[in-house]
């Protein structure tokens, strides 16, 4: 491990020794009005006949490598007034850029396609980047827009269905997916069983999922990657938003603490369904607890030109009971400390701390005759990113990062109505997870971009504790339990098994012509902590794993290719098509009957097998004008094959789902009116229905005669939500509020899609056994919310 | 434990339905693929005085009537103990399908193998159990508890024993109102050591308290001043355990939060190996205790 650390480490000293001699512009791109870093701009200019482009990081930060002389650079973000700066450069020269938002207006002048828009020109390849405002004007349920139920619309993304945590990245598990917000993985993105995400949209600047041609620097998940920034904060100027909706209200403010040096952001949300629920329900239920809450809060401090440093922390928690009877809560918290470095013209740095945790508590029972469950999940993490524009050709990204993490399976205590306390649950789990990175990317012509990268990954599996070794299950009988053979105790820190693997990451851009592209990807990812669930739906009690001397880290390999188009009048539409094909090893599955929770043997009730995933997504976009939205659709399969399950062949996976299509419009009628409408429709997720029943004992019990899995489908999902949002007038005392009301209906044709079907044997005298449709929302949903900016 | 996650499921999910007002059930219709009839062994044994039964039948399709599973005549069945002594089951004449042996009080070797032989047809199926040893029930009590929004006024019955020493014992337990077994095709009331699930440690002690107490009431139909309670426990086999664990899951499977569904293992096998027919359901001997008293 010491080695690992040391090699992680030197880097940041080798990289001290990185120098260029040609001259550069470099700087930041920033919103005018609140000084926020515009990461999705891109920055142009010609040299010498030779087209040069750059486009900033995460912070802002871009830099390009010219010759001596006088150039006209070009600063554009699609909703933004594009500026072109003359520049004279002699020497090394620092342009900091703001762009200035534009006003909505009804001229049709100002809405302009990019002819060479980023998706095209861009070497990534399977990323899906959506800002707040898109987000915003999506139809919402119960009107609250959401991060998570948006990305859903996206292509190959889909969800087991509404009530299910977490979303489905190109077939794999919800667990797959490395959700940051600023940089902290959140383990439980879900609020209220996944109705809605942890990420208040009011703090959210913009969303970036990576499906495929990963970067090195982002490891440890194997399906793609949520980078989720919230704002920095105005640091020019006070501001604030907040809304006040059927199921909660929100209120955001921002502004400087010291004008241009140093901005603040908080932000927080608290439901009242049970408040609101209260009447309606009948006494047994009136004192029911039924909430969630949560802050962001961020504040960042510029400490030279070229140091600023960013704190920001999320915590909510979500609560659940009847008061003396039971009680259930669980949520996260993240705190990052992030500091940005400009070392040269050419060399950005960003280093992160990161604490993040998710716990969950639950309680039956009061006073003396009660019992108390806790788990948690904790890790700290430290990071560096460099970002090195080494020449116009050639940009290299390259750090480290180290995780300390410590699972709490469960512990509980249950106390005996005679007061006596009785211990049990299951000691902690340690592990550390180590990786350095790099990537480069190198423009061969103008025409051929190749990045290549490739992350080690190094995991150790740590004491204190006790590893066990299991015996083999017969060939012909492995859907049981393995066989106990002997148990080993460790020290603390002592290492119980370790990993490395390393990760290799490649991608490739063709220019066709100044409107199209193809581009070609593969990546491997590994994963080493896995969610233990074997529901319909993950439960927010579901237990993470390290991965140990029995579970395997988990593999996928990737490879994609697409072609992308910018086309019609004035280039508004942005057209791609991918397909991508993942082999995947060492996937998690349960032997019939496992027992997941406080299982001390748990590791011997886990099956393992491999998998494959593929598809094609075809997206079509526009967006601007009036008229914007965009259409996705996903040809895909999942399947793997576990032996001991299905007969040993292969079966589809609970979230293949072959057909997935979205369509999301919106239209602006004029300053005061707009209407949105998307329209979703997905194959039925796979499903195992019993054949036959037979009787034992008094017990109806369901069977299947195939010992199939998942070999039928349940009816396919479709819905139709619209919303219309109208900007109301402002007031003349405060010119500054900006408000508005939304209304909306969720499911409109009233559709009871279901969730899952499931089978029972009633006892209420019936005679025949039953299929039980069970949909989540099984009518339409209207709302109006109000929302307020100033 | 899973009892206590399935209570927290269900909890949740009852919660979640109500509060949000928009969820719904119902029955829908659904093509199944066609059943394939298979054997069904219903053999649970033990050294109760008295006949004792093994019954027979064929699966039926889900949606038939319940109950309706063909009976299977004309079947040999066989137990033998460890010596390879016969004991013959032999078909009543009045319920087909139904074996009878007329006293168990012959199986009284407790701790050895017996194994089972169906010869059905064609095909010959074995069966082998261990009889296990049970504890003795040291007593019975029982405690009135007021009624609250969900349950009547009611005595909730219990009864003190201790797990037998030694890690891996495990007891069906029953409870029978005024001679009538409570709970029937509902809840399982089955013990792990004095607990419900491997991995604790809760071997010899006393049997804790949902096992004790609440596995032994049913809130739909409880114990009054004058009724009769019975307390029974069967010694089971390790594999039976599992078994009536994972039927419980199953009929008990659905939801928010269901676990995909499984066949339920038999230990029932069909000596022509793996081109015979397949059987379903379960044999296994085991010692039986009870006690009872009335409530007053």
């Amino acid at each position: 491990m010491k080695i690992r650390l040391f090699l992680s480490f030197s880097l940041i000293f080798i990289s001290q020794a990185l120098f260029s001699q040609s001259l550069t512009v470099s700087g930041t791109v920033k919103d005018s009005a609140s000084g926020e870093a515009l990461s999705n701009a891109i920055v142009t200019t010609t040299a010498g006949g030779q087209f040069i482009d750059a486009y900033p990081n995460e912070y802002g930060f871009y830099s390009m490598t010219v010759p001596k002389g006088t150039y006209k650079i070009r600063f554009s973000l699609p909703g933004y007034t594009t500026k072109i700066i003359t520049q004279e450069v002699a020497a090394n020269t620092t342009l900091n850029v703001e762009l200035v938002k534009k006003i909505k207006t009804l001229k049709k002048a100002v809405v302009k396609g990019n002819k060479d828009g980023e998706g095209v020109t861009k070497t990534e390849m399977s990323v899906n980047k959506l800002s707040i405002g898109q987000i915003k004007k999506i139809p919402a349920l119960l009107g609250e827009v959401d991060v998570v139920r948006s990305i859903q619309l996206l292509p190959g993304v889909s969800t087991v269905g509404e009530g299910a945590s977490g979303f489905n990245v190109r077939g794999g598990n919800i667990d797959q997916n490395l959700v940051l917000l600023d940089e902290a993985p959140v383990f439980n993105s879900s609020h209220l069983f996944g109705f809605f995400s942890v990420f208040n949209p009011d703090a959210v600047r913009n969303v970036t999922l990576v499906k495929g041609g990963i970067p090195a620097a982002y490891g440890g998940r194997l399906s793609s990657v949520l980078d989720v920034r919230s704002k920095e904060g105005n640091i020019k100027d006070f501001s604030g938003a907040g809304g006040v909706g059927a199921i909660f209200s929100r209120f955001m403010i921002e502004g400087p603490l010291k004008k241009n040096k140093s901005s603040f952001l908080l932000a927080g949300r608290r439901s009242y369904i049970d408040v609101l629920a209260k009447p309606f329900l009948n006494e047994d239920l009136q004192d029911a607890i039924f909430n969630f809450w949560d802050v962001t809060a961020k504040v960042n401090y510029v400490f030279s030109p070229l140091d600023r440093v960013f704190v920001s922390s999320y915590f909510g928690r979500d609560r659940f009971g009847f008061p003396g009877a039971f009680g259930f809560d669980w949520g996260s918290q993240t705190l990052t400390a992030r500091w940005n470095h400009t070392f040269n013209t050419k060399l950005f740095a960003n280093t992160t701390a990161v604490y993040s945790k998710y716990d969950y508590r639950l309680e039956f029972g009061s006073g003396t005759d009660r019992f108390d469950w806790n788990s948690d999940i904790t890790n700290y993490s430290a990071k560096i990113d460099f970002n090195w524009f080494a020449t116009n050709k050639q940009k290299i990204d390259f750090g480290a990062i180290a995780t300390y993490y410590d699972f709490r399976p469960g512990e509980a205590v249950a106390t005996l109505p005679n007061g006596t306390e009785f211990e049990f649950g299951l000691p902690n789990k340690f592990a550390f997870e180590s990786g350095i990175f790099i990537d480069d990317e190198f423009k061969v012509n103008r025409n051929i971009t190749l990045k290549g990268g490739l992350r080690l990954s190094f995991f150790d599996y740590l004491g204190k504790g006790t590893a066990y070794y299991y015996g083999t299950n017969p060939e012909d009988n492995l859907n049981q339990p393995l066989p106990f053979d002997s148990s080993q105790t460790f020290e603390s820190l002592e290492t119980i098994a370790s990993y490395f693997n390393p990760e290799p990451r490649f991608s490739a851009k063709f220019q066709l012509d100044s409107t199209s592209s193809f581009k070609l990807s593969y990546n491997r990812m590994v994963q080493y902590i896995h969610l233990i669930s074997n529901t319909t739906a993950s439960v927010p009690l579901d237990v993470w794993t390290p991965t140990t001397n029995n579970i395997l880290p988990e593999i996928a390999d990737q490879v994609a290719i697409g072609y992308f188009k910018n086309f019609g009048k004035k280039y508004l539409f942005e057209f791609s098509i991918e397909t991508y094909y993942k082999w995947l090893q060492n996937q998690i599955n349960y032997v019939d009957g496992a027992n997941l929770l406080l299982n001390e043997f748990l590791e011997g009730e886990l099956l393992y097998g491999s998998g494959r995933a593929y598809g094609a997504e075809f997206y079509l976009k526009k967006a601007s004008g009036n008229f914007t939205g965009w259409l996705s659709y996903t040809l895909a399969r999942t399947e793997i094959i576990i032996p001991g399950l299905n007969n040993g062949d292969y079966f589809p996976t609970r979230f293949d789902r072959p057909h997935n299509l979205s369509l999301v419009a919106s239209y602006e009628f004029n300053t005061k009116w707009s209407v949105s409408a998307t329209f979703t429709y997905q194959s039925g997720t796979p499903a195992t229905f019993p054949t036959s029943q037979y009787n034992f004992q008094g017990l109806n019990i369901p069977h299947n005669a195939f010992s199939s899995r998942n070999d039928v489908r349940i009816p396919d999902y479709h819905r139709l939500d619209v919303s219309a949002t109208h900007q109301l007038k402002k007031w003349k005392k405060w010119k500054k509020w900006d408000h508005e009301i939304v209304f909306g209906a969720y499911n409109v044709y009233n559709r009871r899609n279901p969730f899952s079907i499931y089978f029972q044997s009633p006892n209420d005298g019936a005679i025949t056994n039953q299929a039980i449709r069970f949909s989540v929302i099984g009518s339409i949903v209207p709302s109006i919310t109000y929302n307020f900016k100033f | 434990m899973k009892t206590y996650s399935n209570t927290i499921k269900y909890s949740l999910f009852s919660l979640v339905v109500v509060l949000l007002a928009t969820s719904c059930e119902d029955p829908i219709e659904v093509d199944l693929r066609e059943d394939r009839q298979e054997l069904v062994v219903d053999a649970v044994i033990t050294n109760k005085p008295g006949p004792q039964e093994i019954k027979l039948s064929r699966t039926i399709g889900y949606f038939e009537r319940r109950g309706s599973n063909p009976p299977v005549s004309g079947a040999t069945v066989v137990l033998f103990d460890a010596d390879t002594f016969p004991y013959f089951f032999t078909e009543s004449a009045t319920k087909p399908g139904t074996y009878v042996y007329p006293d168990g009080a012959d199986f009284d070797r407790v701790g050895e193998q017996y194994g089972l032989t169906i010869i059905s047809g064609s095909d010959t199926f074995l069966s082998i159990s261990t009889m296990n040893p049970v504890p003795d029930f040291d007593t019975l009590q029982w405690t009135f508890e007021p009624g609250n929004n969900f349950v009547d006024d009611r005595y909730e019955v219990e009864f003190l024993a201790n797990d037998l020493l030694g890690i891996g014992n495990t007891y069906l337990f029953r409870s029978y109102k005024n001679d009538t077994l409570l709970n029937i095709g509902e809840s399982i009331n089955i013990a792990f050591d004095a607990a419900f699930s491997p991995g604790a440690e809760y071997d010899g002690i006393e049997f804790i308290v949902p096992i004790r107490r609440i596995g032994m009431n049913d809130f739909d139909n409880p114990f009054q001043l004058g009724d009769k309670f019975e307390a029974e426990v069967i010694g089971i086999t390790n594999e039976f355990y599992l078994f009536l664990n994972l039927a419980e899951e199953q009929i008990n499977n659905g939801g928010l939060f269901a676990t995909p569904p499984a066949n339920v293992p038999s230990n029932i096998v069909n000596i022509k190996g793996s081109d015979g027919a397949r059987a379903n359901g379960f044999f296994v001997i085991g010692e039986r205790k009870s006690r009872s008293a009335v409530i007053q």
